[in-house]
């Protein structure tokens, strides 16, 4: 899911950059360099993992993970995808060069809240807590994410309107496998690492937590 | 997975010899002058000229076809829907759908001469002197590094799920398996990150890169810049005034 080049008007690509560049900024100052090293191993893992075929119908697709990413490294989320999809436009051409800071900021944002929505819904208890949160962690992200894509296309051009209905549309059936392996995945950290998953109280034993 | 970006970049070419400084400034400049094409000639010189670039790198151009799949794939979307769905009539849609199309595989072309003819570390190190901030271009260093390491261990994880039966289907069994992989793959890397850490400060980790690159601007350089820069101003030039003498 990115913009390629060759869409955007430059004053849309320079906006993604402006905005992308303001709260990498934000996420990356406030960390210790010593995290740095650290968070990067993680988005590595996050990189290779999103990259196993999921089927869906009579097709597969990648996963994008960006509401997974935003759960485990919190602020960092961003930086985090920003720097997988610098990688991703230099290593497989996927994306775009220039629009990197749209799609940053398509994904990042997202990953930002669903950090705040499985953290909200961390303070409550209920059965399968984790697989819940989860489950909205991811589905809401990939919810926002195409609503960003469509409403950057809608301001590029009026005459993208039918295609970012369209693809608001396809980002459904995604919308529901990402929340089911974002569910599987939050359970899962839950019961084997469960300190990935916390912030407020085990702060200075998550390496990558700011 | 191969570090496929390095794969041709200890070629000889005009392209690998050019200050990877200068080739990574003049090429940003020339994908912003392919990102301000609105018409149909500008495109179509835009892609030309990326098609130069490609030729001149000496990037096999049967390696760059394969990779274009995914881009190609995306802008046929548009090339395919505005005709359909354009305000202005299929027309306007599908030479607008063109215009598109042929300026982003212009775009993504020029991304093989760009990055694709110098090794990945020093197309970073080259960043970083252009004042991309330090902590980002470490992070880019960073994640480049273990990405190949991961792929290896979900290959492992992957083979193991199917030595044990495991057939990827619509069901909700498949995510929930596939999601305990991605968690295993991702525990195990955090129990890595602090050992990682501590074996790079043991080896002399000072927080900063050093690369034996030194970079030198020289004046072939300075030539090869002007001239990918000049065809940039071209580019612009010619979108611009093309409806005027000929519209």
């Amino acid at each position: 899911m990115h913009i390629a080049d060759g869409v955007l008007p430059l004053a849309s690509i320079a906006a993604g950059w402006a905005g992308t560049g303001v709260a990498a900024g934000l996420t990356l100052r406030k960390v210790p360099f010593e995290a740095l090293p650290k968070a990067a191993v993680m988005t590595s893992a996050f990189f290779v993992a999103s990259l196993i075929h999921v089927p869906l119908g009579p097709t597969s697709i990648h996963l994008t993970l960006n509401g997974l990413v935003g759960i485990v490294l919190g602020p960092l989320a961003f930086p985090a995808i920003l720097v997988g999809l610098i990688l991703q436009a230099l290593l497989f051409q996927h994306g775009g060069v220039l629009t990197i800071g749209v799609n940053t900021l398509m994904m990042g944002l997202p990953a930002l809240m669903a950090y705040k929505i499985f953290d909200v819904a961390c303070r409550f208890n209920f059965r399968h807590r984790e697989a819940v949160a989860g489950f909205l962690a991811g589905a809401l992200s990939i919810f926002f994410s195409g609503l960003f894509l469509a409403l950057w296309l809608v301001t590029a051009g009026r005459e993208f309107l039918a295609i970012a209905k369209l693809a608001l549309a396809a980002f459904l059936p995604l919308m529901v496998v990402e929340g089911l392996v974002c569910a599987a995945v939050a359970a899962f950290l839950a019961k084997v690492k469960p300190e990935m998953l916390e912030r407020t109280s085990h702060a200075t034993d998550n390496p990558v937590s700011p | 997975m191969h570090p496929e970006i390095d794969r041709f970049a200890y070629l000889s070419s005009p392209l690998h010899r050019l200050d990877p400084r200068a080739k990574i400034a003049v090429f940003a400049a020339f994908l912003v002058a392919t990102a301000l094409v609105r018409g149909l000639p500008g495109a179509l010189l835009a892609l030309a000229l990326a098609v130069l670039w490609v030729g001149v790198s000496r990037i096999p151009l049967g390696f760059v076809l394969r990779r274009l799949k995914a881009v190609v794939l995306f802008l046929s979307a548009f090339l395919v829907l505005l005709p359909l769905t354009h305000p202005a009539g299929w027309q306007a849609g599908l030479l607008r759908g063109a215009v598109i199309f042929i300026k982003g595989l212009a775009m993504v072309l020029t991304v093989f001469p760009m990055f694709g003819t110098t090794p990945f570390h020093t197309s970073m190190k080259a960043l970083s002197r252009l004042h991309v901030p330090e902590r980002l271009v470490a992070m880019i260093l960073f994640t480049y590094r273990y990405l190949f390491g991961f792929a290896e261990e979900v290959r492992t994880v992957q083979q193991a799920a199917r030595a044990r039966g495991f057939k990827p289907g619509n069901n909700r069994r498949t995510l929930a398996t596939l999601g305990n992989l991605i968690g295993l793959t991702l525990v195990r890397a955090y129990e890595r990150t602090e050992r990682i850490y501590q074996a790079m400060l043991a080896r002399g980790f000072k927080h900063k890169f050093g690369t034996l690159h030194e970079f030198s601007f020289t004046w072939p350089d300075a030539w090869k810049s002007l001239g990918i820069l000049l065809a940039a101003v071209a580019l612009v030039g010619v979108d611009r005034l093309w409806p005027k003498f000929f519209g």
